[in-house]
């Protein structure tokens, strides 16, 4: 069963001088197994709607739904957080106990697994991703590399077994690898477990190689959601709300102005070369 | 072209107190008044402990590190220094002290003991360079992140530093707020001589530098063009990096006998080059 977000509404101190409505009357469903990209400015609403995932914040009007389980019910909550694994930006700061071991731990022995079973999970979230146990799981979180916390922080959530995965820029301030790992193991776990995956992300390149759909916020309002190639097709839409394309759409636009008819638009590069290697090779 | 140097490291090391991992091993380098220096490398490579040797906020426990020729282990030469020498963090919400634009401006050059009628045209003259003069009166923490970079630039203008280090000022913004930092310290180079160096973890940020100085595992392993870095890309893999993607495809179309030049790495440069070769 999908996550349904039915007409939420979302607004800051409601009722104060300071009422701010940061989301309004988005309807949206992200299905079993999908992978959903979120896009949007800066203040656009994307931190504010996907902390409605898991409960951590209530429609002020509206509904979610995570398997059929309304959010807005406390004696849910619970479950619906063991379902909906959420991941915030720098989770690395969140790290807090003596070893990689226990800080993993922490998730599924908060879901009252016992001791044996919490183990089994920590080490299978490990392994998940690329952190040795054998290696890791009794050094201090604070001894580890940027990309290794990063990636020992993902395990904690990893460990709870979620069904969907929420993640806020996961990749940022990361190396370029280090990028590219924690991509493929987003991928792999949707592909191994059909975990579903909602990623909010500044990077175009990295929502259109790997979304299903990408859903564009503007000022609070839901204002697209589609395919990558749907949503890349409207380039001009996009700079005018002040998000970027990708590399290879950005492309396709400089190529066009300069009397190049691309016909497709193009949003992954290794298509686009292949195009213009096509054309090359047929002109000669 | 530029050629004295304003920043130059002879043989230096560092260790962090209590770590037992080198941070930096034997680096040296100089940086040219005037130039555009990026610093690429992987996380925990030495990046941001190599930036803070620049301006003296760590000093290093082998060899020298000389700002205009003067020593940053001599604490005669502090002052002197870290206002030659000012640095943007990565976070836009650490780096503002007061809660009003134009008295965060202010803070730098009132605690050099400039006289108020030389504080006020200073900062009216920085906020001028980073676009950001309509802004002077409103609240500093209702800005965007972009725009706070852009007065934490503004508020090491007002100090007239001769250099500027962003340990990853962009890495914390959206594409915007990135390109608007990028493109106000560009513009400072270019109009005032600004050197500039830039830490970034954004390839395509490398390109617009004069030189670039890659880092892995606490060792300089390369220093040059953008053109010379990024096409040696098995190094750059090996040091956790990567080219960036219009190199890539530049060297993909290169490979299947599309005859664009070397020189492209750049959206528009390509665009032109593949423009030119199928209309040819």
């Amino acid at each position: 069963m999908p996550i349904v977000i039915e007409q939420l509404s979302h607004t800051y101190l409601p009722g104060s001088a300071l009422a701010y409505p940061a989301l309004s009357d988005i309807t949206l469903t992200v299905s079993d197994g999908e992978f959903l990209g979120v896009i949007g400015h800066t203040g656009s609403g994307k931190s504010t709607l996907i902390q409605h995932f898991n409960g951590l914040l209530l429609p002020t009007s509206g509904s979610v739904h995570v398997d059929g389980l309304d959010t807005r019910e406390k004696k849910l909550r619970k479950q619906i957080r063991s379902l909906v694994g959420m991941v915030f930006q720098y989770p690395e700061y969140q790290l807090f106990e003596e070893t990689v071991e226990r800080d993993v731990a922490f998730g599924p022995k908060n879901m009252g697994l016992d001791d044996a079973e919490a183990a089994t999970r920590v080490s299978e979230a490990l392994c998940l991703v690329g952190l040795d146990p054998a290696e890791f799981a009794e050094k201090s979180p604070f001894e580890l590399s940027g990309g290794e916390k990063r990636r020992a922080a993902l395990a904690g959530i990893l460990a709870m077994r979620p069904k969907y995965l929420v993640l806020d820029e996961p990749m940022a301030c990361l190396d370029p690898r280090g990028r590219r790992e924690i991509l493929a193991l987003i991928e792999s776990l949707r592909r191994d477990f059909g975990t579903g995956i909602v990623m909010v992300s500044h990077s175009m390149d990295d929502v259109a190689m790997y979304a299903d759909r990408i859903a564009v916020l503007d000022k609070g309002s839901l204002y697209l959601v589609g395919s990558p190639e749907e949503v890349f097709s409207r380039g001009a839409e996009l700079i005018e709300m002040g998000l970027n394309l990708p590399q290879a759409t950005q492309l396709v636009r400089a190529l066009r102005k300069r009397g190049v008819p691309i016909e497709h638009d193009y949003f992954r590069m290794d298509e686009l070369t292949k195009e213009l290697v096509g054309r090359w090779r047929h002109e000669r | 072209m530029p050629s004295e140097a304003i920043i130059k490291l002879v043989n230096v090391g560092f260790q962090y107190a209590g770590s037992e991992k080198t941070a930096l091993k034997n680096i040296s380098l100089s940086i040219k008044k005037g130039e555009v220096v990026a610093v690429v490398g992987h996380n925990g490579s030495g990046k941001s402990t190599l930036c803070k040797l620049f301006n003296a906020l760590l000093l290093p426990a082998e060899g020298t590190v000389t700002v205009d020729g003067m020593d940053t282990s001599a604490e005669a030469n502090l002052l002197e220094i870290r206002r030659r020498v000012g640095m943007v963090f990565q976070n836009p919400d650490n780096q503002l002290v007061t809660t009003i634009v134009e008295e965060d401006v202010g803070f730098g050059p009132e605690n050099l003991g400039v006289p108020p009628a030389e504080i006020r045209a200073r900062v009216d003259a920085a906020l001028g360079e980073v676009e950001m003069r309509d802004y002077a009166e409103k609240a500093s923490h209702a800005l965007s992140g972009g725009q706070k970079q852009r007065v934490a630039i503004a508020g090491l203008l007002a100090m007239q530093p001769e250099v500027l280090v962003l340990d990853e000022a962009t890495a914390m913004l959206d594409p915007r707020g990135r390109e608007e930092v990028l493109s106000t310290v560009l513009k400072l180079n270019r109009e005032r001589g600004m050197t500039v160096v830039m830490i970034t973890q954004f390839m395509e940020e490398a390109l617009g530098a004069d030189r670039v100085f890659v880092l892995h595992d606490s060792r300089l392993v390369m220093e040059g063009t953008p053109r010379e870095v990024f096409n040696e890309r098995a190094l750059l893999e090996e040091s956790r990096l990567d080219a960036p993607a219009f190199v890539k495809l530049r060297d993909d179309l290169l490979a299947a006998g599309l005859p664009v030049s070397q020189d492209a790495m750049t959206c528009d440069a390509l665009a032109d080059e593949i423009s030119r070769a199928l209309t040819a």
